[in-house]
């Protein structure tokens, strides 16, 4: 009996790939297709499974008008948008700064780095105490000569960016190190020739580093992005959602909906609406990376 | 000639000048990420009164190790144990576990994506990535009742067995192996090795860089994992850190310095680890990045 | 590369025991239970610390019961979000918890319609346990669909916390009854000082929940302040809400007699750092005893005395806010429900006294009240007044507020908090908040 070379291959391979897809489809896939359909539903888990009512997708519907809902989609987009720019901008220029011009550059790499290995919750309970009236924060700002500091988680206003800053904190030695591992390997003859030209050190920078660099930057967005979205662990640590309601963000009502309401059917249906948005988010840069992305 | 050098050290100069300021401002900055850390430190060694003092002091006239002390319940100080030596056991136990099999599931098939031609393997794979972008909150509640109808609920159980498989992992891994070149592989088949062996003698010894660099990874994405031992563990015995510490937080939030003395405590392992194999996790991170 | 094949290995190794070690401990215990066959351990779970009177509980009973072959183990869970999760979680999955507590009528009736708390009926029936008798008409109260899930073990009385010394210097008396003015001038009067030596008035306790003030309403509106009758319609449009919260906010905002709700947010403020180190002469949050007590971690000298909530205006309040509480369930899943109950027997005829040291009173009527009493204040005489005391933790009522309506009650709580803190940090009017919670509220209740 002859097996063909081509199924001896397929069986390796799938031979090979076994254990990991085995735990893939039932832990990955399988919840993904449960909560897809119980997403049409507006299951109430302590009801058990026998109560399992379809509404026909009415949860997609409802949520347009459920203010939790469109406020923490709101807060979430502003919160990344603020978020994302700064952080991959400002690691950028970290990032070619430290390489061109800094001495020491692994303490420097391993200083801004340190908040992203960090256990979410210590940070987390660090930056409360810290943005607290008589933490250093708000006696640094008073001493530099400001008279009425904001209250940070403490204000309607300040809650938001007060979160944005400590995640920026956390996020941007990530975004650094993938920058600056990529500039590491960008050519040198062509920042020689520059030179020779005449070519200033933001000119280089411009017109060299940035557009070289595209391929990166287009990675970063993406990841940091997808990333933004789905913040929870701050949120649930620092503010609950508040003041209010400013600091309500799109995971955490999910998880109020799923364990404070029980309301598994609802919850599932936003989370799904939060994948959407960001595959169509990560599809249209796809398509728009051939306007500005080099390779 | 002479004017050339002229110009050259001038250049120098100038230069060595913007070198200095710049690094000036970068080590402030670098200081400034650095100074919660600082903080919580100095914090944890104070008593409680004086952590919110105005003026701060960052290196306190005393140490108080009362306050690790009582995190770690040495000592007739705290009121119960808040037993953290039993959650770094049950934190370094999963780890582990999770680090060892997800590093061989995803050589094993990361391997086999990036060279075995075996047919569905495009498809497959695109599979993996398309669930990469799928939030974790969806597979969540999905999980939770998975695990409720085996049984396994508030057991560590919850947290291996998904744990044993990462995507990500899978992905780099996939990655690192398709820059392999295929020469090796060639020659080793026509000398008759059949796959397995070519994979266990020959690419797996040159790919322990990558393999070091994701356990790394995988040991920090598993040591912080907050939200799944939240959700799914409820007895203390089985807490892992970062719930330990909530727990801790949420019943000492006052006292400020024994918060501090904890968090201090749960954040030592993954800095640890980091300091002594931050080359390969470095490394790990940025490859399969860059080329997007 | 020896090397690190070497160390793979014993890690290897190294996992796999650590793995089997977890699973030979657990098979040892059963096969254990199986040899032994008579003791059974119930687990009950509780939001009170251990040693702030559960765990003397607990082996009270072990002692007793040992013989019997029945013990306890008590697990402390936190009453927050985050904690009932847990136990909600646990009893949903599992039936390893046995017994446990629900601090409030509307996480009890999401339990029993959820099928998380077991219908004691037939216990109650068997054994001739005459709920009435036990603790008075108001029990009727808290059956969910004429059934009983729970046995209530504590009176939950409410009031305001006095710093009596500061009264006495005063020349204020302790009141027995007063209106929402005269608590705002009192206040008023006894604040002194500026930044960190300030001393308030009154401190309203709001790092939870910035509606914790709200509780004076129940006096007035009773146990379902938010719903009208039939639980279809939000009663957010009644003017008890919107001049409660205008006091609240005046207080905070106006006066400023009272620690301001973002004061209290950012720095987490306590009862045990305010009020009990005598920067505030009032305060919420009579479950404080225990901290009263412990004067080790909490050092102070000035005595505390009760008074109850303030009124709107003279009309003599309508109901008693409080009622019965810790509501003791048994999980349906449970393996031992008899034992259970026999425990809850136990608890409910005796074994509740130790509670009373540190301010849990216990509901059953068969506890002696004087017993009760000198439980409390033992220890710290000159800490508590015992007069006070008496008259607000103490002494059952027999016009509780009792909450009947629960539908969407989590909801509700949320939109009422979000609108409390607009008021509180100056964002809204009270009244433009109450009329948005009534819309919000009204919109969730037709869903």
């Amino acid at each position: 009996m002859k097996i063909s070379k081509q199924l001896r291959t397929d069986i390796t391979g799938y031979l090979f790939i076994g254990p990991n897809i085995i735990v893939f489809l039932l832990f990955t896939i399988i919840p993904i297709i449960f909560s897809f359909v119980i997403s049409f539903s507006n299951w109430d888990y302590t009801q058990g499974f026998s109560n399992i009512n379809f509404n026909n997708g009415m949860n997609y519907i409802n949520m347009w008008k459920d203010e939790w809902f469109t406020k923490s989609l709101i807060n979430t987009v502003v919160y990344s948008i603020t978020l994302v720019p700064i952080t991959v901008f400002l690691a950028l220029v970290i990032s070619v700064l430290v390489d061109k011009y800094v001495i020491g550059k692994t303490p420097v790499k391993l200083a801004l780095f340190m908040p992203y290995i960090s256990n979410i919750v210590a940070i987390s309970i660090v930056w409360v105490v810290m943005y607290s009236p008589y933490g250093p924060i708000t006696q640094f700002l008073k001493s530099i000569g400001i008279k009425n500091p904001p209250q940070w988680v403490g204000d309607y206003h300040w809650a938001l960016p007060g979160i944005i800053i400590m995640s920026i904190w956390a996020g941007i030695g990530y975004a650094v190190l993938i920058y600056t591992s990529s500039i590491q390997s960008l050519p040198e003859e062509l920042y020689e020739a520059a030179q020779l030209d005449g070519a200033s050190g933001l000119q280089q920078f411009t017109k060299i580093t940035i557009p070289l660099l595209s391929p990166t930057t287009f990675f970063l967005i993406t990841t940091t992005l997808i990333g933004s979205f789905q913040v929870f662990g701050q949120i649930y640590i620092m503010t609950k959602g508040g003041p209010g309601t400013s600091t309500h963000v799109l995971v955490y009502y999910i998880y109020t909906s799923a364990f404070t309401f029980f309301k598994m059917g609802y919850a599932a249906s936003m989370s799904w609406i939060l994948f959407i948005i960001l595959f169509v988010v990560t599809i249209v840069q796809w398509k728009f990376q051939d306007k500005w992305v080099n390779y | 000639m002479r004017k050339l050098v002229k110009i050259k050290v001038k250049k120098l100069n100038k230069k060595l000048i913007a070198k200095i300021i710049v690094t000036i401002i970068i080590w402030c900055l670098a200081i400034t990420m650095v100074i919660p850390f600082l903080w919580m430190i100095s914090a944890s060694f104070k008593i409680s009164g004086d952590v919110l003092k105005i003026p701060i002091k960052w290196i306190p006239n005393y140490f108080y190790f009362d306050n690790y002390k009582f995190v770690w319940n040495i000592g007739n100080i705290a009121p119960r144990d808040y037993h953290f030596a039993l959650a770094y056991f049950n934190s370094i136990k999963i780890t582990s576990i999770n680090v060892l099999f997800s590093v061989m599931t995803s050589c094993l098939a990361g391997y086999a994506f990036a060279k075995i031609k075996f047919r569905g393997s495009k498809v497959v794979f695109l599979l993996y990535l398309a669930t990469m972008m799928i939030p974790s909150q969806v597979t969540l509640i999905p999980k939770f009742i998975i695990f409720d109808k085996m049984g396994i609920m508030g057991t560590h159980w919850t947290l291996i067995l998904p744990g044993v498989v990462t995507v990500t992992g899978t992905f780099l891994m996939r990655q690192f192996f398709i820059g392999v070149p295929n020469d090796l592989r060639e020659a080793a088949q026509i000398d008759g090795a059949g796959e397995f062996r070519t994979f266990l003698q020959i690419i797996l010894p040159l790919s322990k860089p990558a393999m070091a660099s994701l356990a790394m990874i995988v040991f920090m994405w598993n040591w912080n994992n907050f939200m799944d031992p939240l959700v799914f563990l409820r007895d203390w015995r089985t807490f892992t850190i970062p719930v330990a510490l909530t727990n801790f937080g949420d019943e000492n939030i006052t006292d400020y310095n024994l918060v501090m003395a904890a968090s201090v405590s749960a954040l030592l392992p993954v800095i640890i680890v980091f300091l002594a194999g931050q080359k390969y996790f470095i490394k790990g991170l940025t490859t399969g990045g860059v080329k997007g | 590369m020896k090397k690190t094949k070497l160390i793979a290995m014993i890690l290897t190794v190294a996992m796999s025991l650590s793995l089997f070690a977890g699973c030979g401990a657990k098979s040892q215990v059963k096969s254990q239970d199986a040899t032994k066959k008579e003791t059974i351990t119930l687990k009950l779970w509780g939001g009170v610390p251990s040693e702030y009177g559960p765990q003397e509980v607990v082996d009270n009973f072990n002692k007793e019961f040992k013989d019997k072959g029945i013990q306890v183990e008590y697990t402390r869970f936190v009453n927050d979000g985050q904690g009932n999760l847990k136990l909600d979680t646990g009893l949903l999955s599992g039936g390893d918890l046995d017994l446990y507590m629900s601090y409030g009528m509307d996480t009890l009736s999401k339990r029993a319609t959820g099928k998380m708390a077991m219908d004691l009926t037939s216990f109650i029936d068997k054994d001739k346990f005459d709920m009435v008798k036990n603790f008075g008409d108001a029990i009727k109260n808290y059956n969910i669909n004429g059934k009983t899930y729970a046995v209530p073990e504590t009176l939950t009385n409410s009031g305001i916390l006095i710093n009596k010394d500061m009264f006495d210097a005063a020349g204020l008396a302790v009141p027995t009854s007063w209106t929402y003015d005269e608590f705002r001038a009192i206040a008023k009067k006894l604040t002194k000082g500026e930044g960190q030596d300030k001393t308030y008035g009154m401190f309203f306790n709001t790092v939870q929940q910035a509606n914790y003030a709200a509780s004076f309403i129940g006096s007035s509106l009773g146990g379902d302040p938010y719903y009208k009758a039939g639980g279809k319609e939000s009663n957010f449009d009644n003017i008890a809400f919107e001049k409660n919260l205008q006091l609240t906010s005046d207080m905070m905002n106006v006066d400023k007699s009272a620690v301001s709700h973002i004061d209290t947010a950012t720095q987490k403020l306590t009862i045990e750092g305010l009020f009990l180190s005598g920067k505030a002469a009032m305060s919420l949050g009579v479950w404080s005893t225990r901290s009263i007590k412990d004067t080790v971690k909490f050092p102070h000298t000035f005595m505390t005395a009760y008074a109850p909530f303030p009124t709107v205006d003279k009309e003599p309040a309508k109901y008693t806010v409080g009622g019965l509480g810790d509501l003791l369930s048994i999980n349906p899943k449970s393996k031992y429900t008899q034992e259970a109950w026999d425990f809850i027997k136990w608890y409910s005829e005796k074994g509740s006294l130790p509670m009373a040291k540190y301010g849990r009173v216990p509901a059953s009527k068969n506890v002696d009240k004087a017993a009760v009493l000198k439980a409390s204040t033992q220890g710290a005489e000159k800490l508590l007044d015992s007069k006070s005391f008496e008259t607000i933790m103490v002494k059952s009522y027999t016009n509780y507020g009792v909450p009947t309506i629960t539908n969407k009650s989590a909801e509700l709580s949320k939109v009422f908090n979000e609108e409390c803190e607009a008021v509180l940090t100056q964002q809204k009017t009270a009244k433009q908040a109450m009329q948005s919670s009534k819309k919000r509220a009204d919109a969730l209740l037709k869903q």
